[in-house]
């Protein structure tokens, strides 16, 4: 009768390169350096900004001055859970298949192949799989890693070693892949993250044009510099949330668009993946049901378990 | 209708054995060996570790309509003779069945996202989602159907959610 303290769980035998945490209730990319830096950048921002709007709101005693800081906050606090649940949810990783499945898929393949022949000798069998979808034909690449042929959509992470599916890309600011499981949370953060910023921005100006004919002082030219920071990284949030916008509207991934542009097709390309409207796409890709995560992180280590790699 | 279904998948996740006793049923320990949750009369079947497995196929995914989740129905020669074709496309159209329902666009799962949404997704961690609901529903079918039509042959369908959605094991055991 095995111990169940003594068995592993399976996060401690993840082929990946992942690093979890809290007992593998999260997940996360390794190098997490990046991830921390994002946080604390917000966190700074919008400390700074209390610190200032609270002085102004006292000060001037602006009628439903207190609005501010409340919205300040609440939109903080959305931008910091998307931001969280972005970084430390499992984006849509496919499990690698077992042993047994990979050798009985090279067999099929090699009984389609080899019907018509009679050489005994190993050949390799075919690594793409033609299918059709909605019409348009689609080759199904096989990942010679996890031992799969990728499902549509899907791609190889090379950082975190790991299929994904809806494989957007991998950011190194949230510290994780962004797939299907992650990728409203990511367009939330980086819509928030939007709105935060214009918001901070606006009423900084606004408290700087309203002192500026006074007197200026020590801490007015910190704001000026924080609101030349501001400025500056507006124009990369705001770039990046209009972009993933685009993508969300026409039901496409960052990976998808980024090879439609390497291939220079003039026509232009019908998306199987288009529900046709670009109320349907927002709905499809915000709103759709989500799958639980594929990989049983808390899940106990069986007595039989193989390494994929094996 | 028995329950041990649901108290034995749970036993397993915790890692231990099943002590849950039904009328007439006294369920053995978990099995982890083989990933399967059987509970069985011990006085008229044989311990499943005692078999041997004789050969794991695989059924893919049919992508012909999209990306939803389907599974070919064809019906694979190695179950030939053990299981009717009919017994066996019936399984898995009711378990197309399930997961089309999982991954429906309806009315119900867009408030639910949209209510998640302005909770801060704090509503996540409370409720189980549509999709996990449904997901549950077909472990619990396809535990019904290996206990009804596939265990008498020797015959065990794993969960393909274990797999990532990317094909159903089965796996048949030798009958000596």
């Amino acid at each position: 009768k095995s111990n169940h303290f003594l068995r592993n769980r399976l996060f401690q035998v993840f082929p990946g390169r992942n690093k979890f945490l809290c007992d593998g209730r999260i997940i996360m990319a390794r190098q997490t350096g990046i991830l921390y830096f994002t946080i604390s950048l917000i966190l700074i921002t919008v400390a700074l900004f209390f610190g200032f709007e609270c002085r102004l709101t006292l000060v001037t005693h602006l009628p439903f001055g207190f609005f501010i800081p409340i919205v300040c906050g609440l939109l903080f606090l959305f931008n910091m859970g998307c931001l969280l649940r972005t970084a430390w949810s499992d984006p849509g990783i496919i499990p690698r298949a077992s042993p047994e499945e990979n050798a009985y898929l090279e067999r099929c393949l090699q009984d389609q192949q080899g019907r018509d022949e009679n050489t005994h000798e190993y050949r390799p069998p075919p690594r793409t799989l033609d299918i059709t979808i909605n019409g348009a034909p689609i080759k199904l690449k096989y990942c010679f890693t996890c031992k799969i042929f990728r499902p549509p959509r899907a791609s190889h992470c090379s950082m975190c070693d790991n299929c994904v599916e809806n494989f957007d890309h991998h950011c190194p600011w949230v510290g994780n892949c962004v797939g299907r499981r992650n990728y409203r949370y990511f367009f939330l953060f980086v819509t928030s993250l939007t709105f935060l910023c214009l918001f901070i921005f606006g009423f900084s100006v606004t408290h700087i044009e309203g002192f500026w004919k006074r007197s200026k002082s020590v801490q007015e030219d910190i704001l000026l510099h924080y609101i030349l920071i501001c400025f500056f990284s507006i124009w990369s949030v705001v770039g990046l949330s209009g972009f993933h916008s685009y993508l969300v509207g026409r039901s496409l991934t960052t990976n998808e668009d980024v090879r439609t542009w390497s291939k220079k097709r003039n026509r232009d390309n019908q998306n199987p993946f288009d529900q046709g409207g670009l109320w349907k796409n927002c709905c499809y890709v915000l709103c759709s049901p989500l799958p639980p995560s594929m990989i049983n992180r808390r899940g106990f280590v069986s007595d039989d378990y193989v390494t994929p790699d094996s | 209708m028995l329950n041990w279904t649901k108290c034995l998948s749970s036993c397993f996740k915790l890692g231990k054995s099943c002590e849950h006793k039904n009328a007439g049923f006294r369920p053995n320990t978990v099995r982890p060996k083989l990933g399967f949750w059987i509970c069985y009369n011990a006085q008229s079947m044989q311990a499943a570790d005692d078999l041997l497995v004789k050969k794991r196929i695989y059924i893919q995914r049919d992508y012909s309509n999209g990306m939803a989740v389907r599974f070919q129905t064809r019906f694979p020669n190695e179950l030939d003779g053990k299981i009717s074709p009919e017994a066996f496309a019936h399984t898995i159209s009711v378990l197309n069945e399930k997961y089309q329902e999982a991954e429906q666009m309806s009315c119900s799962t867009y408030c639910e996202s949209c209510m998640a949404c302005l909770t801060g997704y704090l509503l996540l961690m409370c409720i189980d989602t549509h999709y996990k609901k449904v997901l549950k529903s077909i472990s619990k079918y396809i535990d019904d159907q290996n206990n009804t039509v596939y265990w008498p042959k020797r015959i065990l369908i794993k969960d393909p959610f274990e797999s990532g959605l990317r094909s159903i094991e089965i796996v048949i055991f030798d009958d000596n």
